[in-house]
């Protein structure tokens, strides 16, 4: 087990389980649900990847191998999880930044085929790769080129899904009235701007070896944080009704 | 419209002054680096020539008079019109003076006793200004004079600020007072701009009846479509809490 992927999952998982665990707990509304409220995809999402994380854990992925038919069937439906996760948020952040690129690439047809077209792929790659053993995100294998295509399948899907919402959401970050939605807006935005530059960039991790691979993987962390805290900060503005407190009057100079 | 670097360093050298950027530095405070660009790029910004004046004593007004670009600024009286020294009273003093007008009984003039005005620049006061001084046509002739585009102006405006040249064009388009424009823009202070103490209190007590309805009638006006901006800031603010909160 090497610390340099086990300790960033377990950070990633504090910090997605935390979040998502305070927003479903959150009542909307009083009486809403966050699972109910118009938010209720970002609580899904929240839910698939904090489950797309938590299988990562070593021993959370041994003991789910044992019920799997597939050796390393538990990476799989991790990202499964991920894509799920991102396929949510994408169309969701697409309606909320009004963008209506973004929902045509990722709501409807065209979202659900890129969505199969690359579960299929993953289930290909990992069925065209030799591994024996579970290892939690094939890492023991990922010199093999099929290993090396799942993964960037996955970096692509999320790509795919995050490209046009950059713009948007960078927009939102010069122009939400409230400092906290234009903190909150600017971190989605640098945290997709991430995940693009790393799905662009896979050539170059290739070439990596020894730890320095783990340094890309950071990248998504990274990026998967930014996202995930930018979202938490909207959620406290609902929540503290930052809009109604700082926005009062439109005649108050004070 | 900064002024040269050739004819600053003139001036520095009239006022037995060293053009080094580091003693202009330990004079006025600006960073080095700031002042070195601009001798460098030929272009000294006037704030830099206000700092000079400030810190060696000199009026403001003559300092900038020797520039080229600010020639014509002593060719009229220093000091603003009643129209533009009312222009930089908030809406909600000149509100408040129709209340102790109307009635003594209901609005003590005492009740406001110890209180000061609400200080200029305030939101719109620039475009108050404008306002106050244009003779129809001053954002045209504002563009023609300084060849920037209406819609920069107009930008300019809504953020509150007039860059030097055009509060200088605005000025010479409304026949007003050229100290004025760069009063209200803050170039100037004030007092440097040939504005007694109590300009606005003093202008408040005196405006007549009909000029104070006429302001406050035009200031509604600015306020609608301020509130209607907020209100739509504010419904967008909300909408974005609600969908990703």
């Amino acid at each position: 087990m090497n610390p340099l992927t086990v300790v960033p999952v377990s950070l990633m998982l504090i910090l997605l389980g935390s979040l998502t665990f305070k927003r479903i707990n959150t009542p909307v509304l009083g009486h809403q649900h966050a699972l109910q409220g118009k938010a209720r995809s970002i609580a899904l999402a929240g839910i698939f990847l904090t489950l797309a994380y938590l299988l990562l854990l070593p021993p959370v992925y041994m003991g789910v191998e044992l019920l799997m038919p597939l050796t390393n069937g538990t990476d799989l439906i991790s990202k499964y999880f991920a894509l799920v996760a991102v396929a949510f948020l994408g169309g969701h952040l697409s309606v909320a930044y009004g963008s209506p690129l973004a929902r045509r690439w990722t709501v409807g047809a065209p979202g659900a085929a890129m969505l199969g077209i690359v579960a299929t792929a993953l289930l290909g790659t990992l069925l065209a790769t030799d591994a024996p053993n579970p290892s939690p995100q094939l890492l023991d294998y990922a010199s093999q080129p099929s290993v090396r295509l799942n993964t960037w399948l996955v970096l692509a899907y999320v790509a795919y899904i995050v490209f046009p919402l950059i713009r948007p959401a960078y927009k939102d970050s010069r122009k939400n009235p409230l400092r906290v939605g234009r903190l909150a807006s600017g971190l989605i935005a640098a945290g997709f701007a991430l995940s693009l530059m790393r799905a662009f960039t896979y050539p170059v991790e290739l070439g990596a070896t020894g730890d320095v691979t783990y340094l890309f993987m950071i990248v998504s962390y990274v990026s998967t944080a930014f996202v995930v805290i930018g979202l938490a900060l909207f959620a406290y503005a609902r929540k503290n009704r930052t809009p109604q407190t700082e926005l009062r009057s439109a005649l108050s100079i004070d | 419209m900064p002024v040269s670097a050739p004819e600053f360093r003139e001036w520095l050298e009239g006022s037995a002054l060293s053009p080094s950027p580091t003693a202009l530095s330990t004079l006025t405070g600006i960073n080095r680096g700031t002042l070195n660009n601009q001798l460098r790029r030929g272009n000294v910004a006037e704030s830099t020539v206000i700092a000079v004046a400030r810190a060696t004593g000199t009026n403001v007004i003559d300092a900038l008079s020797v520039f080229s670009p600010y020639r014509t600024i002593q060719s009229r009286p220093i000091e603003p019109s009643s129209a533009e020294i009312l222009s930089q009273i908030h809406h909600a003093d000149l509100m408040a003076e129709l209340q102790f007008r109307t009635s003594q009984k209901h609005f003590p003039r005492e009740m406001r006793k110890g209180i000061d005005l609400i200080a200029f620049p305030h939101d719109g006061s620039v475009r108050a200004w404008i306002d106050a001084i244009d003779p129809g046509d001053i954002r045209q002739r504002m563009s023609e004079e300084t060849g920037m585009a209406l819609t920069y102006i107009a930008t300019q405006l809504t953020e509150n600020k007039l860059n030097p040249h055009l509060a200088i064009a605005a000025s010479r388009a409304g026949g007003g007072s050229f100290a004025t424009g760069l009063v209200v823009t803050e170039l100037i202070t004030p007092t440097e701009g040939g504005w007694q103490i109590r300009a606005r209190e003093d202008e408040l007590l005196e405006v007549p009846d009909d000029a104070l309805v006429e302001a406050i009638s035009a200031r509604i006006h600015l306020l609608q479509r301020r509130v209607k901006q907020r209100k739509e800031a504010r419904e967008y603010a909300e909408k974005m809490t609600e969908l990703l909160g």
